[in-house]
């Protein structure tokens, strides 16, 4: 792991996958689903996804957007994707947040066809989700320009809450210098954008032939503070260690006889 | 069992109480609630279970309602297995069938207890209702 990586310094980056395989399996475990709701004929994962855009042509948005609802419970239920991906990033996770490990139980899946007039709008996600979450943006297409996402590093995010603290009503000020600071990396498929998640970020609408497919998940440690987020409910146990184990077994011999 | 100190609205809180006892297969036969100076310890609950026939399981709204005291109430979800019950919590989606089923579940159950105690939270809290 890179030293950018390990101390966060600027509160994102970009990493390659451990493990190829577990991703290769997500993204066609995920593809297989697609093809099954949208009745989609192509067979190759980076091509069917890189061209969903053309067979949703004859869909009405809330056509599209009730077959995309449908498509996430699916994945939900079928695919166990925070495991898939922390199985993919394992190395990279575990060192940024220790051994004992929370994911996102749901799956946050993005299709961002060309011209989508709803891209993600400037946010961050802490507060209310706890500050010492990471989100792990997994591109499932090569992402570039505006079908990637925009982030602004630690230090210009807090230039611009700054600027909003001192303007809270000026929006359009607010964003515009945010997407001045910000950056759009270039994240190809097999790597990931990792960050804290007190960063600004954001999409724009996707101007490029392609359309952008991602997934963002959420991990954080099994101890660390939990903001506002229900964490038995948002998150699912993937690693307990045994340290964490004989404690909670010390606790419940001494404080709970 | 729903909660009442919870802004969830009574029928919202049935409506996730329902499925949760579908998804376990079960039925809601009766609801109830605490009277609300017996929030941390909840002592209406097992009585209630112990004399009403035919009961198999008893689901939460939410683990929430074992963490409003200064421990985390291991005693009455104790208590709730040794006595028979299966113990369910809908919100989370979780279920408890044996003294085993909370020991593995342990660790997750403490740092659910400890992270939603520390001050952080309230400071998350505090910091959002200061801006509406």
């Amino acid at each position: 792991m890179s030293d950018k990586l390990s101390s966060l310094a600027e509160g994102f980056a970009i990493v390659p996958a451990d493990n190829m395989d577990h991703l290769d399996r997500a993204r066609s475990d995920i593809f297989k689903l697609t093809r099954e709701v949208f009745k989609i004929s192509e067979m190759n994962p980076a091509s069917g996804f890189n061209n969903f855009h053309r067979h949703i042509e004859s869909c009405t948005p809330g056509q599209f957007n009730s077959m995309r609802v449908e498509l996430i419970k699916r994945i939900t239920v079928e695919v166990d994707v925070s495991k898939l991906v922390f199985d993919a990033f394992e190395e990279t996770i575990t060192k940024l947040l220790g051994p004992d490990i929370l994911a996102q139980r749901g799956c946050n899946l993005v299709l961002q066809p060309p011209g989508d007039p709803n891209p993600s709008e400037l946010h961050r996600d802490a507060p209310a989700n706890s500050p010492y979450e990471i989100v792990v943006w997994v591109p499932l297409v090569d992402c570039y320009k505006s079908k990637s996402m925009y982030i602004l590093d630690v230090n210009a995010t807090n230039t611009c809450l700054e600027l909003l603290e001192k303007n809270p009503s000026d929006w359009d000020a607010f964003e515009s210098h945010s997407k001045r600071l910000a950056h759009t990396p270039s994240v190809p498929y097999g790597s990931a954008l990792i960050f804290f998640t007190g960063l600004l970020h954001g999409s724009e609408i996707n101007q490029e032939a392609e359309t952008r497919v991602s997934l963002n998940i959420r991990y954080k440690n099994l101890f660390s503070p939990s903001g506002l987020k229900n964490q038995l409910q948002f998150f699912k146990p993937l690693k307990i260690s045994n340290l964490a184990r004989l404690g909670a077994s010390l606790e419940l011999r001494e404080h709970f006889r | 069992m729903i909660d009442g100190r919870l802004t969830s609205p009574q029928p919202e809180q049935h409506e996730f109480l329902q499925i949760k006892a579908r998804k376990e297969g079960g039925e809601i036969v009766f609801y109830g609630a605490e009277e609300y100076r017996c929030f941390r310890d909840q002592p209406f609950v097992l009585n209630k279970l112990r004399r009403t026939p035919g009961v198999t399981d008893v689901v939460f709204f939410t683990f929430e309602q074992f963490c409003y005291g200064d421990k985390l109430n291991l005693k009455l979800m104790k208590e709730i297995i040794l006595s028979g019950y299966g113990l369910h919590f809908a919100r989370e989606d979780l279920s408890l069938n044996s003294l085993q089923d909370i020991v593995d579940n342990l660790p997750v159950f403490l740092a659910y207890f400890y992270a939603c105690k520390q001050k952080n939270s309230h400071t998350h809290r505090e910091l959002l209702q200061g801006l509406v």
